[in-house]
């Protein structure tokens, strides 16, 4: 750690690490109510459960992000943020936000629209904080050395915030409604978030592998080009059946089937730096995190995005554990992943310490890895038949998801693996250095 | 004249030949039904056309690796092409 | 492929950024313009490849609808406009031979010339659409027609944003500015040459 300022990022992620263990400890709790649907039907309905779990997600995925502009931009930049306490204060609303909405979501008061449930004033809330962010880190951008990983970053956080704001909007004809939500949920995942993956990435491998900007930026720019071309208009893809025009079907199938290619130009992208690498590196963990976070976001988005992409193939997918299966391993493949990339990078120049768990941190790559795999597989499977009974057959909804049941205990069980490796991880990095778990050959950190 | 031009106006006139041909075959002023020889001599020539294009016009004459993986793949789309017009 | 560059007195007006950029693209060093137009030249390819063959795997779902709407469309019109667009890339192309020899004038006569054309295409694409829509045709009609316009209006949007690069490039006539400039008209032609017998002739 080179900056002060840098250690602003310590906080944004000791939030967001909370935040996951409650994210996925909440999703077996929604996985059980799947088995044993009443359970705590009272208490705790499972749309509450449902949105204590997405919600939880986006929130220390963003805390994760802006814990990374922090860490990353004084680096870049040559200079220290522009402003801590504002970062600090930027925190402090979040985390009262949040907590808010929590609390809020428990006594069921809500707006509905997944992922967007907040209530105004959380939304109100998270757009200052998010003025806040994009104020300090492009002041701090502005008065430093420019850098395309820099205005790559800073253009993915701008989108975020700008397309945020059409969660404000909520017309009341449910077609525009769901056309808007859209822009926020896939404009988001499928767009602006993938240009902060890309930087991210780019960061943590320039640091690991020592291979020069000239090339690293060069890839950049294909990347972005490449996930902006095809993931805006892509969009269609959920313009299939919900009321807007039909030649969406055209549009949405062409250019999300061409989705894949950012996230296979960020696989031959990562592995080609880590081949051309001079260096080598002691902090292994980052590495197989970030290589992890390349491959799995090919599979999760790329391969399972366009196993159900085109509209013909939608048609009888739509909505099903097809989708569940999607969603579960391309969140987790690009964005977790990525996130628990730089924490593991920049965590040991934080506590400016060498390289530390490494084992253990990478053990617990391998069980969430594995474990959310196999959730995939599953789910995979139930859409699979699901389809067929429902979609083909025409079977009733509740008979079939009877005959899903198997699949959703596999789903159960490896959901507690996931939550077990994310435990195993978050003691890797918070608790104490276990000194036997050394690699062997620490030198310093490179930088 | 500068050779490149003069290179220029024969590929022009090669391809304004080949687009002829294509209305022809591909009868561009009759309504009649165009069989599987006319389809394969309108997507020959739209081939041949492609390939002139960026051989010349794109200049990837310069790139010849370039120049042959984009000719595989034109050839490839009108080969799919030409399956699919059989087909339907 | 190394280009034998022998500077002119002339090469000193125009900076010149024709020959392989300095820095390397990788496998895109050697391409001529800027290598960030031949990743969306690739991808525009795609996209107009995928559109197409869906628009010949739907005819197989629907051959006489398809037929017949098709029957409407103007062929003549359709091949007139390939031989327009093929000159107007001739034209760009020789614009890109006097710009690597720093003839400015000459280099923005033959950019305006071939936007010309362009405009041209775009005149005889109107009236086409004019008779079509006024036969009661729109975007939303379905089957073959939704095609034919999102095909075709895709393209017409890529002559209009081609005209606008042509002006940008022909304001800036580096040799490598106008080589970037003609990639991404020649490659708007080409897909043309590929759209004109697919949409139009096939049947
Ligand atoms: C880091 C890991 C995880 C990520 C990124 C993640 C992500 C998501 C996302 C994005 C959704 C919404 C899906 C949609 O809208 O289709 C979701 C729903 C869900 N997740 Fe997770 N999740 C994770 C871990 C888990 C775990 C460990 C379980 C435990 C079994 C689980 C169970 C569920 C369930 C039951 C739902 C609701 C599905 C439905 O409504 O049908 N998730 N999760
Ligand atoms: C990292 C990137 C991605 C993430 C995080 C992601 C996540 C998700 C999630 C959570 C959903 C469910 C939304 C809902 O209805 O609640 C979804 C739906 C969908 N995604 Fe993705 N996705 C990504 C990339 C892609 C890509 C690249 C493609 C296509 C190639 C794709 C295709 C789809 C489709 C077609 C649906 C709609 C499924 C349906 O009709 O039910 N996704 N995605
Ligand atoms: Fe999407």
């Amino acid at each position: 750690m080179k900056y002060e300022s840098q250690s602003i990022a310590k906080w944004y992620w000791f939030v967001a690490m909370a935040l996951f263990a409650v994210q996925v400890t909440v999703g077996v709790l929604a996985g059980y109510v799947y088995v044993a649907p009443n359970f705590l039907s009272e208490l705790l309905p499972f749309n509450i459960i449902r949105m204590l779990h997405t919600n939880a997600l986006i929130v220390w995925l963003l805390l994760g992000f802006f814990g990374a502009a922090y860490y990353l931009i004084p680096e870049e930049s040559e200079r220290e943020i522009y402003s801590p306490k504002l970062a600090y204060l930027q925190l402090v609303i979040l985390v009262i936000g949040a907590g808010g909405a929590v609390v809020g979501y428990l006594f069921r008061i809500h707006e509905g629209r997944e992922f967007l449930e907040q209530p105004l004033w959380v939304k109100l809330g998270i757009i200052v904080a998010a003025l806040i962010f994009l104020f300090n880190i492009s002041m701090t951008v502005l008065a430093g050395r420019k850098t395309a990983i820099t205005n790559v970053l800073l253009l993915g956080l701008w989108g975020i915030a700008v397309f945020f704001l059409f969660s404000l909007y909520n017309p009341a004809n449910l077609v525009l409604d769901k056309m808007y939500w859209w822009w926020v949920v896939h404009l988001w995942v499928e767009g602006v978030w993938e240009l902060v993956m890309a930087s991210v990435l780019a960061f943590i491998l320039l640091k690991l592998t020592g291979v020069d900007r000239e090339v690293v930026e060069k890839w950049l720019y294909v990347i972005v080009a490449t996930s902006l071309f095809t993931g805006v208009l892509g969009t269609g893809h959920h313009y299939y059946w919900i009321g807007t025009p039909g030649y969406w079907q055209w549009i949405g199938s062409i250019f999300s089937s061409l989705e894949v290619i950012p996230f296979f130009a960020m696989v031959v992208f990562s592995f080609m730096m880590v081949w051309k690498g001079k260096r080598d590196h002691p902090n292994k963990a980052a590495l197989l995190w970030s290589l992890g976070c390349a491959v799995l976001a090919f599979f999760g988005a790329g391969v399972w995005g366009f196993m159900h992409t085109l509209h013909p193939v939608n048609y009888y997918t739509h909505g099903t554990q097809v989708t569940a299966a999607h969603g579960h391993l391309a969140f987790f493949g690009a964005y977790v992943a990525l996130n628990l990339a730089i924490m593991t990078y920049a965590f040991p120049h934080l506590l400016k310490r060498s390289p530390y768990n490494q084992v253990l941190n990478m053990a617990s790559f391998w069980v969430m890895t594995s474990a959310m795999a196999f959730m995939t597989f599953t789910l995979t499977f139930a859409g699979a038949v699901q389809t067929h009974l429902q979609r083909v057959l025409g079977m009733n909804f509740m008979e079939v998801q009877d005959q899903l049941a198997l699949f959703y205990w596999m789903r159960l069980g490896s959901g507690i693996v996931v939550v077990l490796g994310a435990l195993m991880w978050l003691y890797a990095m918070l608790g104490p250095k276990a000194a036997s778990t050394e690699l062997a050959g620490q030198a310093a950190p490179a930088e | 004249m500068n050779p490149d031009i003069r290179r220029l106006l024969i590929v022009w006139a090669a391809l304004s030949a080949l687009t002829v041909t294509t209305m022809i075959s591909g009868g561009a002023t009759s309504p009649a039904r165009v069989g599987a020889l006319g389809l394969a001599v309108v997507l020959a020539a739209a081939v041949i056309k492609v390939v002139l294009v960026l051989a010349h016009y794109l200049d990837l004459r310069q790139a010849p690796g370039w120049l042959s993986g984009f000719r595989l793949a034109t050839l490839v789309l009108a080969a799919a092409l030409y399956g699919l017009a059989l087909i339907g | 492929m190394t280009r034998s560059r022998t500077p002119t007195l002339t090469d000193s007006t125009i900076p010149d950024a024709a020959a392989p950029p300095a820095d390397d693209w990788g496998p895109f060093t050697g391409l001529p313009g800027h290598p960030l137009m031949w990743v969306l030249i690739g991808s525009e390819l795609l996209v107009f490849g995928a559109a197409l063959l869906g628009l010949l795997g739907g005819r197989i779902a629907d051959p006489v609808g398809f037929r017949l709407a098709q029957d409407h469309l103007d062929r003549l019109a359709g091949g007139v406009n390939t031989l327009v667009l093929l000159t107007s890339g001739l034209f760009v192309a020789i614009a890109v031979v006097r710009a690597k020899a720093a003839r400015v004038a000459a280099t923005r006569g033959w950019l305006a010339a071939s936007a010309g054309l362009g405009l041209m295409f775009l005149a005889v694409k109107a009236v086409e659409y004019a008779t079509e829509i006024g036969a009661g045709w729109g975007l939303d009609s379905g089957g073959f027609i939704t095609l034919y316009f999102l095909i075709t209006g895709f393209h017409a949007l890529h002559v209009v944003m081609g005209l606008i690069i042509l002006g940008i490039v022909a304001r800036w006539p580096t040799a490598g500015n106008v080589a970037t400039g003609a990639a991404f008209w020649h490659m708007v032609d080409l897909v043309w040459l590929l759209v004109f017998p697919v949409v139009y002739l096939v049947r």
